[in-house]
């Protein structure tokens, strides 16, 4: 690659101007002001562009803004692989979307290259690497790396790389936190700490060992206290059992003395009996012997008489000559004196008052001859018929309210029949008139059918007609009366109805007139409308039909007189009913008088007569008996006093004494008395001999052992069967004593020997004082175990936390292990890299550097960040001349390293201007050394800085 | 009659793994499955408690533990307690013969009569080794428990101690009550004879996981039901988040599956897996999750980073050049997953776990 010539169109202070460059050095000394800087500024621009105005800074776009204001632009030619290209750019004053860059070949064909990459196209590097390498200026001589030129330099990641001392330094600060070699620090390293915890712990175990040993020691005296206390219990135990046996033969002793005292108390009553006691059997005996005493004794006493009991006892078997009047015969007397009671009640008795007084009454009445049967059932007859009678009177009373509509129509008078058949001429002939009249207006039709409405009426009158006669016939065969009416009502419509049917069948025929006639006829109608309407007037009638109104009057005329005749003999039979009735009530009510029963109705009358009759009836029959009863009482009444009497002569009581209750309580109780004295007296005998009989049976046995028999046996008995309990009961005790004593002695193992054993002093209280205290050790040597215990409750878990710290130290090693492992594969990787992309960086480096400074060569290092590291330090001790011309050096290895193929051109615009002489001299030797593979473009101010 | 079979007890366990204040409540739990177990037995009329071994954890268990469990026995006089001891507790002296109804066996045949029910037992020692099978006589017509503590093996095998099973068969024997197994099983060893391990009543460590209780015997209708006897579950879990694809993810599964297991357990949770995404946050996470629930969690993370070393075996930088190092050399798995983990994660500036 080579820059051939640079041509500004206008560019800061330049217009139109062109630069031909060299091919190795261009070297272009002129002074301040010329424009080098411009003119690198251009190329520079022409290659990357310009950046856009920034109000911080005054950018090249401002600052190169052409002075003239023209086009702000230029071209540059350069070869580029192999080939020429020209840039053409025109840059905006402000935007650099407003700047145009056109590429193209040599024959002017646009290559239509990215005009923002064109540059980073040619150079693959931004703008920004390029300044750091390629452009050099004195402003920026030291070299930085940037992304772009690690990428070009084959594509290192920097932050690796940067990272690897901080690696370094972490796994050395880990290696040392697990494993300090120098024990001088005070943070120990986790292996020691876990050697001294390791350390801690076994001596912890140590001591838990020792203790392990001590307990054992410890349960050992545990049961040598146990024992010693259990060898003391049993010692006072002895001594207490010892003592108890001393209680044992004392109470044994006492038990001997109850005995004898026991043998005491039968001997003395052994005394009382020399010859002894009745045996059990003769005590049972006795026993019995003595109850039957005791009962023997009782009876006695229940049946002996007191000087009362005596004297009356006495009283009674003289009075009776000790006959004691039967239960019977009291029983009889008793009975003999109620029905004599009863009798005597009875004969007292009168009949009743009140029913005496209301016979009387009814004998009065009836005279004593009572109504005779058949003269009732007429007078029950008679009373049906005064009651049909009534009724037929009420329903004759009816009026049909046609008839008083008839009344009222015929109220004036009644039409006579020679009226109605003038009204009936009058009527034809009006009607005849108004036929011939219709002839003109009517039709025949309305005359027929007037005809035949008149002869519809007819022919209802004459069906209801019908109806009333067939149901007349009907209600005869339930009432006489009603059927009657009924028949002649029927009647009275039929005949009348046939008569006008005929007769309105008659005419029928219409005469016909002419006109002339009309109004004549219409005259005469008039006329007769006015008579004859004047004539119905008078019977209610205001129709218009005369014809209708004639025939309604005939009609009405005809039924008002037959209802009216019907009326009238309704009437009349009224009046025979109500004759008939009246003869009746006076008939009844004679009758009923005459008993004295009339009633308000003749049917209570009725009632109140049979129901006298019947009381009559009744009440003599009562009276007759009631005297019956007495006189039969009566008779009743000797027969009994003889049975009295009777019975009184058996007992020699005064036949005479009237008999009462009182009497015959008072004999039975006498008779009771003697007959319970007389008893009494019998069983005292008899119990006398029964005591007898007891005594002997006693003596018989108490004799045997000389004992006699007492007054009082009860007594005697109580005392010999104490005794003789007494003595059994002493005999038994002892017997059981005996074997209780004995039985005592064999249990309690009681031997003749412990009689003979004095007690020991025995101290109990020592031997208690003793266990305490021993029990008070041993309670000391539990916890202490407790202790002990509690302590090797840990043994385990530190056996165990020793297992797991010796687990973590080996991890520990081994991790520390892995980390210098680690370490080194870091190394050996870094030094790999290093050797494979900065080794030859290095070697350009120091091949420039050599030139510069030998010492540097030797100690230089470069970093994967380009940076130029001096082993000992020596970059410390580098002037800033000396830098500079180290950084130029690193430009240029950068450069080497960066274009192996197709080496770029690098522009220098006076960059060692602040070099002094030697420095200078080397710098320029570096760029000559450059310059023999790389086209350099030198732009220097003086003369002493140019490239010669 | 209804008889109770446990074994294993192992009273006085110092239960070293848990922290102090669980230790001290297991413990006590462990004292109190006794008495529950007692407790058990009277409310459903049970007289007998056939203990078969190992009811001490060793020989020298706490005097206030020995107490309180001879104290249990002593305060339930109507239910007899048939103690025979196993290889942990053969060296326990047992001095109660105050106890009227703790009955005892040593190294011969030893026989205990209810009824038709027979209960014979044998402490296993060098004399009795191969002399126990056939000096064990019984009455065909009686229901015959036998009771021994030991490790069942066939014939053919000689360890010590260990029973020789195939030796009871056809000697009228309905139910051989084992011991030493600490957990539940049974099997038929010929037409009449079953032979069962009750397990332990409570488990005590991660090994010992599963369903606990004791076997309860009916005699008259020869069944021989296991019951559920332990108030704590123990739990060991192992979760694979590999197929997770975020930490919130695998936050999510672990956190479902605690929610499944009854809280107030003793838990022990493994977390394994490989993942491509950054998991630090979630053991802390889990750790606080599981904290509130159980009586007691260890969580074990054996997670680890998926490296896709295809990305990386062209990859022109630093953490490329150690990854095609590391490939480079032979190491074991875990040591080349523990190394590619620790470099990445220095290369992603972050500090190495310990």
């Amino acid at each position: 690659m080579r820059l051939i010539s640079a041509n500004i169109k206008n560019f800061g202070k330049f217009s139109d101007y062109k630069i031909d460059l060299n091919n190795n050095i261009t070297n272009c000394c002129e002074e301040n002001g010329f424009g080098k800087t411009t003119i690198a500024a251009f190329i520079k621009a022409m290659l990357f562009g310009l950046d856009k105005n920034t109000s911080k800074i005054l950018s090249d776009r401002a600052h190169y803004y052409p002075f003239n204001g023209k086009t702000f632009g230029g071209s540059l030619t350069l070869e580029y692989q192999q080939k020429i290209i020209t840039i053409n750019r025109i840059f905006d004053k402000k935007s650099p979307t407003k700047d145009v860059a056109i590429v193209s070949d040599e024959h002017g064909n646009n290559l239509k290259w990215d005009p923002t990459k064109i540059g980073e196209k040619i150079f693959e590097i931004d703008s920004d690497s390029f300044n750091k390498t390629l452009f050099i200026s004195s402003s920026n001589l030291s070299f930085e790396n940037t992304t772009s030129i690690s990428q070009k330099l084959n594509g290192l990641v920097n932050s690796d790389c940067e990272n690897y001392d901080d690696i370094i330094t972490k796994i050395d600060s880990t290696l040392k936190s697990i494993n300090r070699k120098d024990n001088r620090s005070s943070t120990k390293s986790k292996i020691k700490e876990i050697d001294d915890k390791i350390f801690e712990i076994k001596k912890n175990i140590d001591n838990l060992n020792i203790l392990r040993n001590i307990i054992d020691e410890k349960y050992s005296d545990y049961k040598n206290i146990e024992k010693e206390i259990s060898d003391l219990s049993k010692k006072r135990d002895w001594i207490y059992n010892r003592k108890v046996v001393n209680e044992k033969i004392n109470q044994y002793l006492n038990k001997q003395k109850e005995l004898s005292q026991i043998e005491d108390e039968l001997k003395k009553i052994n005394e009382k009996y020399p010859l002894g006691l009745p045996n059990q059997d003769e005590m049972n005996q006795l026993k019995i012997y003595q109850y039957n005493d005791y009962k023997l004794l009782n009876r006695l006493e229940e049946y002996r008489f007191s000087q009362k009991e005596q004297n009356e006892f006495v009283n009674l078997k003289n009075k009776y000559h000790s006959i004691v009047i039967s239960e019977d015969d009291l029983n009889f007397l008793k009975q003999y004196e109620f029905d004599l009671s009863t009798y005597r009640e009875i004969d007292n008795k009168e009949f009743d008052k009140e029913k005496s007084d209301k016979l009387n009454h009814l004998i009065d009445v009836f005279k004593e001859k009572l109504p005779l049967e058949s003269e009732i059932t007429d007078i029950e007859k008679k009373i049906s018929q005064y009651k049909i009678n009534q009724l037929n009177n009420s329903s004759s009373a009816f009026i049909p309210t046609e008839y008083k509509k008839l009344k009222s129509e015929f109220y004036d008078y009644i039409p006579s029949q020679e009226e109605l058949d003038q009204i009936k001429e009058k009527v034809e002939y009006y009607q005849e008139l108004e036929v011939k009249k219709k002839n003109y207006i009517n039709s025949f039709d309305n005359i027929v059918s007037k005809n035949k409405t008149s002869q519809t009426i007819e022919l209802v009158l004459l069906i209801i007609g019908l109806v009333s006669i067939v149901g007349g016939l009907i209600l005869f065969a339930f009432n006489l009366f009603p059927a009657l009416i009924t028949t002649i009502v029927g009647v009275v419509l039929v005949i009348p109805s046939i008569i006008l049917l005929i007769k309105n069948n008659k005419s029928n025929n219409v005469p016909i007139i002419d006109k002339k006639e009309l109004s004549n006829i219409n005259d005469e109608i008039i006329k007769l409308e006015n008579n004859l309407r004047n004539y119905f007037v008078q019977f209610r009638m205001s129709e218009s039909d005369y014809l209708k109104n004639y025939n309604r009057l005939v009609n009405d005329r005809e039924d008002y007189l037959k209802i009216k005749n019907n009326v009238d003999l309704r009437s009349k039979y009224k009046e025979e009913i109500e004759k008939q009735n009246k003869q009746l009530e006076n008939e009844l009510t004679n009758f009923f008088t005459k008993y004295a029963c009339l009633q308000n109705t003749f049917e209570s009358s009725l009632i109140e007569i049979k129901t006298m009759i019947n009381e009559y009836k009744n009440l003599s029959k009562e009276k007759e008996i009631f005297n019956q009863q007495k006189f039969d009482n009566k008779k009743k009444i000797n027969e009994t006093t003889k049975l009295v009497q009777s019975i009184f002569k058996k007992y020699a009581i005064d036949e005479n004494t009237p008999l009462k209750k009182d009497f015959i309580n008072f004999l039975s109780n006498e008779s009771s008395l003697l007959k319970y004295f007389l008893e009494k007296n019998n069983n005292f005998q008899k119990q006398i001999e029964n005591k007898k009989k007891n005594d002997s049976l006693i003596i018989e046995i108490l004799s045997k052992y000389y004992i006699s028999l007492n007054d009082d046996f009860q007594n005697q008995y109580d005392i010999i069967k104490n005794d003789f309990d007494t003595s059994k009961r002493l005999i038994n005790n002892i017997n059981r004593k005996r074997e209780e004593n004995d039985n005592y002695k064999l249990i309690n193992n009681i031997s003749e020997e412990d009689f003979k054993i004095e007690n020991d002093i025995l101290n109990l209280e020592e031997i208690n004082k003793q266990i305490q205290e021993l029990n008070y050790d041993l309670n000391t040597k539990s916890k202490e175990i407790n202790e002990v215990e509690q302590q090797l409750d840990n043994y385990d878990s530190l056996v165990n936390e020793i297992k797991e710290l010796t687990e973590k130290k080996e991890y520990y090693n081994k991790k520390y292990h892995n980390l210098e492992i680690t370490k080194e594969i870091f190394n050996t990787a870094q030094e790999n890299l290093h050797k494979k992309y900065i080794g030859p960086m290095e070697n350009s480096f120091k091949m420039y550097a050599e030139k510069i400074n030998p010492i540097v060569k030797e100690d230089a290092k470069i970093n994967f960040s380009f940076d130029v590291k001096y082993l000992n330090g020596t970059k410390d001790h580098l002037s800033e001349g000396l830098k500079t011309c180290l950084s130029l050096c690193m430009r240029f290895a950068v450069i080497d390293n960066m274009y192996k193929s197709e080496r770029p051109f690098v522009i220098l615009d006076d960059p060692f201007v602040h070099l002094d002489n030697e420095n200078l001299y080397k710098a320029i030797n570096v760029l000559k050394e450059l310059s023999k593979n790389t086209q350099i473009i030198y732009f220097s101010c003086h003369e002493s800085r140019s490239i010669k | 009659m209804k008889i109770i079979h446990t074994a294993d007890l192992h009273i006085g366990s110092s239960f070293k793994e848990l922290p102090e204040n669980v230790r001290k409540i297991r413990k006590i739990e462990l004292l109190k499955s006794f008495q529950s177990l007692v407790d058990y037995a009277k409310n459903n009329s049970i007289k007998v408690i056939l203990l078969a071994g190992d009811i001490f954890d060793n020989d020298k268990v706490n005097k206030s533990d020995k107490e309180f469990f001879y104290d249990i026995i002593s305060n339930n006089a109507d239910i007899d307690f048939l103690y025979l001891r196993g290889n942990h507790d053969i060296k326990s002296l047992i001095n109660r013969t105050d106890i009227s109804n703790l009955k005892l066996f040593n190294n011969d045949w030893k026989e205990y009569i209810y009824d038709n029910v027979v209960i014979s037992g044998i402490e296993l020692d060098d004399s009795n080794l191969t002399s126990l099978y056939t000096s064990l006589n019984l009455n065909k017509n009686n229901f015959n428990i036998v009771m021994i503590h030991g490790q069942i093996v066939n014939s053919i095998s000689n360890p010590k101690y260990d029973i020789k099973i195939d030796k009871f068969k056809d000697k009228f024997i309905d139910y051989i009550a084992l011991g030493h197994i600490h957990s539940y099983s049974q099997n038929a060893l010929d037409n009449r004879t079953i032979y069962a391990y009750p397990g332990c009543l409570q488990g005590r460590g991660f090994d010992e996981t599963g369903e606990k209780g004791f076997i309860e015997i009916d005699t008259e209708a020869k069944t021989y039901t296991f019951k559920k006897f332990a108030k704590r579950e123990i739990y060991k879990v192992e979760l694979d988040i590999s197929s997770t694809k975020s930490e919130y993810e695998a936050y999510i599964l672990v956190k479902k599956k605690i929610n499944s297991l009854h809280s107030d357990a003793i838990i022990q949770l493994i977390i394994k897996g490989k993942v491509d995404y950054d998991f630090t946050n979630l053991e802390l996470l889990v750790k606080e999750e599981i904290k509130e629930n159980f009586l007691y969690s260890e969580i074990k993370m054996n997670v680890i980073k998926k490296v896709k070393y295809q990305d990386y075996e062209n990859d022109i930088s630093l953490r490329g050049e150690v990854i095609r190092e590391i490939l480079k050399r032979d190491f074991d798995e875990d040591t080349k997953n523990e190394i590619l983990s620790d470099c990445l994660k220095l290369l992603d500036g972050e500090e190495i776990d310990l």
